[in-house]
């Protein structure tokens, strides 16, 4: 399915503007930083960077789950036009499993060691829909029927630790798609998983948004797995978006700096063999940013003008980045 | 929830001693009536002071009164005071420790400092306090007994629920909308069960030991309510002519919180997976 236009009607979600921070003895610590973001139905948006670039913390803001500490600073949060930040945590706990999924990063962690796989799959059922235990039952081993778990029935009624690492990772996709949410968040789902079981279930994430035109947001750090799913894809830096378009202009047209070292940075499955080049330096602490670009103490291409706050350029079409020398030959090349 | 399935006597034998004593201990409570062959309370001046004999197997004490069907009945305020007493330090410090654990931050704080508190008295002082405020009868020694074991067990609740907090599961509730008590009872309490399970049969022996002691002392069960305890202390005054007077409770105290002892150290290996194998 093609990707829809930017502009289509209404996204499922939208992320405008979104600034959360962390107070620190230093100073508060802004983990993620004027945040925009947005998915239509049954797109698959991708949330690349690297670890502590506060992609999680994006995702869970969604949830509205922020850890404690954490501040919302400036933005808004919209599912389907619903502003999510104005909600109490009541309405956004009915909104939880319901409306939006979430499968978190470990999946082999995430189901109850000493609770039946079967209920905990049909848990979201009993919690908002007040479906009856037996109906919720036969609902769950439908569901991990759904993603392919062979001999359902006798599967539900097992432990977590009797499943395999990719059984366990369905389990939570069965569960995740219980109410046919509009928008399922998937962190790093596939980093724990073997590379076949990986293909499995991306496989099931392609399925699931044909059959549901579920809005899907991807976090990874995976570019493999962005290049082979997504339809578009944010890159995040150190706590902000970076780069945003989609997936084959990004591979194929990197613009920020920063995703073309992380691209050079990353072994390519197909064509010739190249050296991978690491990007040099360290991700600055979120107290200690640089004042203009925050790339810029690691930027090659960085002039005097990279000291101050960054525009974002138009590259193409719905491809833009947060550097002022985007779209130059010499940064391109 | 407990793994009984790689259980052999073979490898857990104090585990089954234990088991067996405790089984005794419990069963000759409950049948008292039955397997005692006197009344504990009936007194028989024609047999003072006597010594082991056909009639009475372990004696009778300075009223006359068969010494082996007072032990046996004994028995029945001992399991009745430790069930009692580690049923309300389970209770309220899980209850306490969950809470602490979970929500943190002053709560926590607040919890926490007030077990402290109370951990702080050595135990038999704060029961003799709590006696000495609340009135000395079988029921206050109870709950005497019980509140002191709340700060143990609200110690490990809230460990053991820390750890589990960190657990991603914990999490993923969350996220499908779980409410915070549904969370703490379907997804917590199981985990953190095990470990309160294994301090208890401990506690269990504590409280047995607390209850004969608070006896002796004269804070528990009253005479003529036969208890080790204050079996013991009338003991004391004929260990010269009768001395099976402070033997024969005196042995079945120290089998009753071995029993126990055996119990809960058993289980906690077999329930601890570092330790199984």
């Amino acid at each position: 399915m093609p990707p829809l236009p930017q502009d289509a009607a209404r996204q499922t979600l939208e992320i405008r503007d979104l600034s959360i921070a962390f107070p620190t003895p230093r100073g508060s610590a802004r983990v993620v930083d004027h945040v925009s973001l947005s998915i239509g139905g049954g797109e698959i948006v991708g949330l690349i960077g690297e670890s502590g670039s506060g992609k999680t913390l994006t995702a869970l803001a969604v949830l509205g789950m922020t850890p404690r500490g954490a501040r919302i600073e400036s933005g808004s949060i919209l599912l389907g036009g619903e502003s999510l930040l104005d909600k109490t945590e009541r309405e956004r706990r009915a909104i939880r499993g319901d409306r939006v999924a979430y499968i978190p990063q470990d999946a082999l962690r995430s189901l109850n060691p000493t609770l039946r796989v079967g209920p905990q799959v049909g848990e979201p059922l009993t919690l908002h829909r007040a479906t009856p235990w037996t109906v919720a039952k036969r609902k769950a081993v439908e569901l991990l029927a759904a993603v392919h778990l062979r001999d359902p029935a006798r599967r539900a009624e097992e432990y977590p630790h009797q499943f395999s690492g990719g059984m366990q990772q369905r389990a939570m996709i069965a569960m995740g798609l219980c109410l046919e949410p509009q928008l399922l968040i998937a962190d790093e789902p596939t980093t724990a998983l073997d590379v076949t079981v990986q293909a499995q279930v991306l496989r099931l994430v392609r399925e699931i948004r044909k059959e549901h035109r579920t809005a899907i947001l991807f976090i990874t750090h995976d570019l493999g797995v962005v290049a082979d799913l997504c339809d578009r894809v944010y890159v995040m830096y150190a706590g902000a978006v970076v780069e945003e378009g989609p997936v084959d202009r990004i591979f194929e047209r990197p613009s920020h700096p920063y995703t073309r070292g992380l691209l050079r940075a990353t072994p390519a499955m197909h064509g010739p063999k190249e050296a991978l080049i690491p990007i040099p330096g360290q991700v600055p602490l979120a107290t200690e940013r640089p004042k203009g670009c925050r790339f810029v103490d690691r930027c090659a291409f960085a002039i005097d003008s990279c000291h101050s706050p960054p525009p974002w350029v138009e590259v193409e079409a719905r491809h833009k980045a947060l550097c002022i020398r985007a779209g130059e030959a010499e940064v391109a090349a | 929830m407990i793994a009984f399935t790689n259980y052999s006597i073979r490898r857990h034998g104090l585990l089954t001693v234990g088991a067996i004593i405790v089984a005794a201990v419990v069963l000759s409570a409950i049948f008292a009536p039955w397997i005692a062959p006197y009344s504990p309370y009936d007194l028989d001046v024609t047999v003072m002071l006597h010594g082991p004999s056909r009639a009475h197997w372990l004696g009778t004490d300075e009223v006359g009164r068969d010494v082996l069907s007072r032990t046996i009945f004994a028995a029945q305020i001992s399991v009745k005071v430790a069930l009692f007493a580690v049923a309300i330090g389970l209770i309220g410090g899980t209850i306490i420790g969950m809470l602490a654990a979970y929500c943190g931050g002053t709560v926590d704080t607040v919890l926490m400092r007030l077990m402290e508190l109370l951990f702080s008295f050595p135990a038999i002082l704060l029961a003799v306090v709590l006696m000495a405020s609340l009135g000395t009868n079988v029921l206050n020694a109870m709950l005497a007994i019980g509140i002191i074991f709340i700060p143990g067990f609200a110690r490990l609740a809230r460990a053991s629920t820390l750890s589990a907090l960190q657990q991603q599961y914990v999490e993923a509730a969350r996220s499908i909308g779980m409410s915070h008590s549904r969370i703490i009872l379907r997804e917590l309490l199981p985990n953190v069960v095990t470990p309160l399970l294994v301090e208890a049969a401990v506690a269990f022996a504590y409280a047995v030991l607390l209850e004969s002691a608070l006896s002796f002392l004269g804070l528990g069960a009253q005479p003529p309510e036969p208890s080790w305890g204050n079996m013991l202390n009338t003991g004391r005054g004929f260990m010269a002519q009768a001395p099976w007077l402070s033997i024969v409770p005196g042995l079945a105290l120290f089998l009753c919180v071995l029993g126990f002892n055996l119990l809960g150290d058993g289980l906690r290996d077999m329930l601890d997976p570092h330790l199984r194998d």
